[in-house]
């Protein structure tokens, strides 16, 4: 039965869970058949490792589509993982059957966005709350009635309203009675997904603030997922940014909010409007677009369009560790300085996303190079060697090889970057206590824990 | 800001004839969009806020109705009434026929562009096609000039390589690049007004940046004007010029946006911008409204947000509010003058002369709230 139950209590701030290496991949659409003809799978978390520690929220934030779903889901064996283990108190739940898992449900809830459609219609609050209970053989029926009513209470609602149904109640109650529902088995951790995305401002802080009483009063732990910044500030101790299935960076929050160390985090957290006229600090923009799960970028996923990309030969970098596709890139140091490497990258991008337009410029090399002189190296151009790749793109540009151009500028100035040819994974000590991860190259001698 | 007004709501009422009762969705709401202006409408969901900007376009659908009010866009009347003898109101003669709507309004004058592309764009037809198709209706263009226009304004909002895209499908497209071709159509009729309801919402935060960057960008270069619906603060701070906040039908407040922010005045924006948490600093406890927002079709009487209300008295249930202009000091000489004021006005009897502060406050915010829940189940 409960076999690898390891009921001894973990103590507050201890480690509740352990994920380790933990990937999931989808087959790609059309399935079985699809991957034989070498269809790749849609890599929807790839080996990411961390901590829960009970009684913490630890928030999950990242673009849609990054893998925060996945990767709650896979925690609760909802997915089975591709890869690496996830312990809880100790118990490795990969180990374990289906059956094995089920009594260890009790301990682990799961609340979703949407409350509209994650509620019973056809049943009476109390009796979708108690729901959970029953499974797991909890109390008497007198018992958990008045479990129930208890729960009603705390979520904000009244005992009395035990005998209603779901559709009498608003979004934000219906995201209540959820939270009743989750914690009736009084669980150790509740993987909440988006739980107040669909709600109303108003009714979004009555919610939060409902899960904070909640959490104080039970000490459960949660796992946290949104993809707003705000809302995360609010709730969370550590924050985890995830960035196309991987995981970019994971501090305590005041650190990561105050200082935030990987490239991706700043991008994130610059573009939010913040919700004053008079606020001074400039919104920053990402540009591009969030590449594919299918084929996600060699190294760091976020290379195609961090604005921090390191120069090719900062960091000597083998030939084995180039990506496939690169192998023949050249393995050279061009020492430029800083404002010529900003412009050399955002040429190398603006091709590769066709970000402009040479209509209205003759078709000839010469005038596509002045073209893009003016355009892309006003101010600091670079000469030599990476002065011949650029003329070399636009002889290919004037005669409209886009691909070939993008292909060439990359090789030459991205592949064989650091960034693009070794996986970034740093541990730092910010002081005795907190330990950081950092996901970026840019610290890489900053590290004080190699053992990660 | 004395850019001349284009567009005047005025009193307009829109109402739904449902099986439960009549929703008084947009109840008496009157505000103006100026020349290159941004103005925002902000409230929660429900409060009206699309009804009352597609009712500019009278897009109301059955069961749905004008019932009331004024709107003028520039020397057009769009909806207009006049009372007859029996009391009952009629559409006055000035009003626009519904041609006239499709022929000199709608997308050439005034564009709208909606929260969700999929609803807006035909997913059996290719993005190129559609809006090729949307410009020859809308301009005296056809042909190659329709499609070439079409790919310069695919490019113009960044979707890169519009001659290659051209013949995708909407799936094909992110939902950032399906929002950038709704706006590519609205902008090809290079309209006065555009009415843009929500069209961030359903993106990433980087996604929403670059739109908001690429509006910023036209509205300087073309000067458009823009009606902007959201009910992100956040939004509101950083693109709209003034601003009106919605609640439950009603407009509450209305002003420029510094004001709406530094100098608020009405209990409902208030407690708005204490629910909303921070990406700037760390709020330890956010003190939320109260509650839910009421139906629509009881709405509570007199001023609607006094069942939620914390400053709430005995005279909120009985004195209908009335507009009253709180910009204090406009020329900030540190006087109010006679005449004096500038566009921020508020309907809160705090703010009026109608017994307000003789008035006794009202139970605790909880009990009306519970009672007024009982009221209408
Ligand atoms: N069952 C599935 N089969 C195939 N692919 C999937 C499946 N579930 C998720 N994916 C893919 O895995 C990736 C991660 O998806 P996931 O739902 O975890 O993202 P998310 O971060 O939760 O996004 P959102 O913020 O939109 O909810 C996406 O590319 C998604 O399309
Ligand atoms: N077709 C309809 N039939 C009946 N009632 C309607 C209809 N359309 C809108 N309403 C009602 O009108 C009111 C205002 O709705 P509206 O869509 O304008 O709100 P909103 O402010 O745009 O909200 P959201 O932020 O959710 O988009 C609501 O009470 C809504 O239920
Ligand atoms: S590893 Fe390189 S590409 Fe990735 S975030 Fe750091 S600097 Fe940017
Ligand atoms: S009129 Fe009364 S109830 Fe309404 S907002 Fe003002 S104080 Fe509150
Ligand atoms: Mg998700
Ligand atoms: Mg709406």
């Amino acid at each position: 039965m409960s076999g690898g139950t390891a009921d001894e209590g973990v103590a507050t701030g201890e480690t509740l869970m352990e994920v380790d290496g933990m990937s999931k991949y989808f087959q790609s659409e059309g399935g079985f058949l699809a991957s034989l003809r070498g269809a790749a799978d849609v890599k929807a978390v790839d080996d990411v490792t961390f901590d829960i520690k009970k009684g913490e929220t630890l928030a999950l934030v990242g673009e849609s589509g990054c893998g925060k779903s996945t990767l709650a889901r896979t925690i609760l064996q909802l997915h089975r993982p591709t890869e690496g283990s996830i312990r809880f108190k100790g118990t490795d739940l990969t180990d374990l059957s289906s059956r094995e898992i089920r009594p260890l449900r009790q301990d682990m809830q799961m609340v979703f966005q949407d409350p509209h459609s994650s509620l019973n219609p056809r049943l009476k609050v109390g009796q979708i709350i108690e729901e959970p209970m029953k499974a797991h053989d909890m109390y008497d029926a007198a018992g958990r009635r008045e479990r129930a009513e208890k729960l009603l209470e705390s979520v904000g609602l009244e005992a009395a309203h035990y005998h209603r149904y779901p559709h009498e109640f608003s979004g934000g109650q219906r995201q209540r009675v959820n939270l009743a529902r989750a914690f009736s088995t009084d669980p150790e951790i509740i993987m909440c997904d988006e739980p107040t995305s669909a709600l109303d401002v108003s009714v979004q802080a009555q919610v939060l603030n409902v899960m904070k009483r909640l959490q104080d009063e039970f000490g459960v732990t949660y796992l946290f997922i949104s993809h707003d910044m705000s809302v995360v500030r609010y709730v969370a101790d550590r924050v985890a940014v995830m960035y196309l299935g991987h995981v970019a960076e994971l501090a305590e929050k005041e650190a990561l909010f105050e200082n935030p160390k990987h490239p991706y985090t700043r991008a994130l957290l610059d573009s939010i409007p913040v919700p004053d006229p008079r606020s001074t600090g400039e919104r920053g923009t990402l540009a591009g677009d969030v590449p594919s799960p299918t084929n996600p970028p060699s190294g760091c996923r976020f290379r195609t369009r961090c604005p921090k990309l390191i120069q090719p030969g900062t960091y000597d970098v083998t030939r084995e560790e180039l990506a496939d596709d690169a192998a023949g890139a050249a393995l050279q140091s061009y020492d430029l300085d800083e404002p010529t490497w900003r412009n050399v990258i955002g040429f190398v991008r603006a091709v590769d996303r066709r970000s402009f337009t040479l209509e209205n410029v003759e078709d000839s090399p010469d005038a596509v190079r002045a073209f893009l002189d003016e355009r892309f190296f006003a101010g600091s151009t670079p000469s030599g060697e990476p002065a011949d790749v650029i003329d070399d793109a636009a002889r290919l540009l004037a005669e409209e090889r886009w691909d070939e151009a993008a292909d060439h500028l990359r090789t030459t100035f991205e592949e064989p970057s650091i960034c693009a040819a070794r996986r970034p994974a740093y541990v730092l000590e910010e002081d005795v206590e907190e330990e950081r991860f950092v996901a970026c190259h840019l610290y890489r001698d900053s590290e004080t824990d190699s053992s990660h | 800001m004395s850019n001349e007004t284009i567009l005047e709501v005025d009193g307009l009422k829109t109402h739904f004839y449902t099986e439960q009762g009549v929703v008084r969705a947009v109840d008496g709401v009157s505000f103006d969009v100026r020349e290159r202006e941004i103005v925002g409408i902000v409230g929660e969901s429900g409060a009206g806020k699309s009804v009352a900007t597609t009712s500019i376009l009278r897009l109301i659908e059955e069961p749905g109705q004008i019932v009331d009010g004024e709107i003028t866009y520039r020397d057009l009347t769009i909806v207009g009434f006049e009372e007859q003898d029996d009391g009952t109101l009629t559409p006055r003669e000035a009003m626009l026929s519904n041609r006239e709507m499709r022929d000199q309004v709608r997308g050439n004058e005034i564009a709208i562009i909606f929260q969700d592309p999929m609803e807006s764009l035909n997913p059996v037809y290719s993005v190129g096609h559609q809006v090729t198709e949307f410009i020859e209706l809308n301009r005296e263009l056809s042909g190659g000039d329709a499609r070439q226009e079409a790919i310069d304004m695919l490019r113009e909002v960044g979707i890169p390589e519009p001659e290659n895209r051209f013949d995708d499908y909407p799936h094909e497209f992110s939902g950032g690049m399906r929002q950038r071709v709704l706006i590519a159509m609205a902008l090809g009729c290079r309209p006065t007004l555009i009415i843009a309801d929500e069209p961030t919402t359903a993106l990433d935060v980087t996604v929403e940046g670059q739109i908001l960057d690429l509006v910023k960008d036209l509205q300087t270069k073309y000067g458009t004007s823009f009606i902007w619906v959201t009910h992100d603060m956040g939004i509101v701070a950083e693109i709209c010029d003034r601003v009106n906040v919605m609640y439950l039908g009603e407009i509450v407040e209305q002003g420029p946006v510094d004001d709406i922010f530094h100098d608020t005045k009405h209990p409902y924006t208030q407690k708005l911008l204490e629910s909303i948490p921070r990406p700037d600093r760390t709020v330890t406890e956010l003190d939320p409204i109260a509650g839910t927002m009421p139906s629509a079709i009881n709405p509570p009487r007199a001023c609607r947000f006094h069942t939620r209300c914390p400053d709430a008295r005995v005279a909120c249930t009985e004195v209908e509010p009335r507009f009253v202009a709180v910009g204090n000091d406009a020329d900030g000489d540190g006087d109010e003058h006679e005449g004096e004021h500038n566009d921020h006005r508020t309907a809160c009897i705090k703010y009026d002369d109608v017994g307000y502060w003789d008035s006794v406050p009202l139970e605790k915010v909880g009990d009306r709230d519970i009672q007024y829940v009982g009221d209408r189940s």
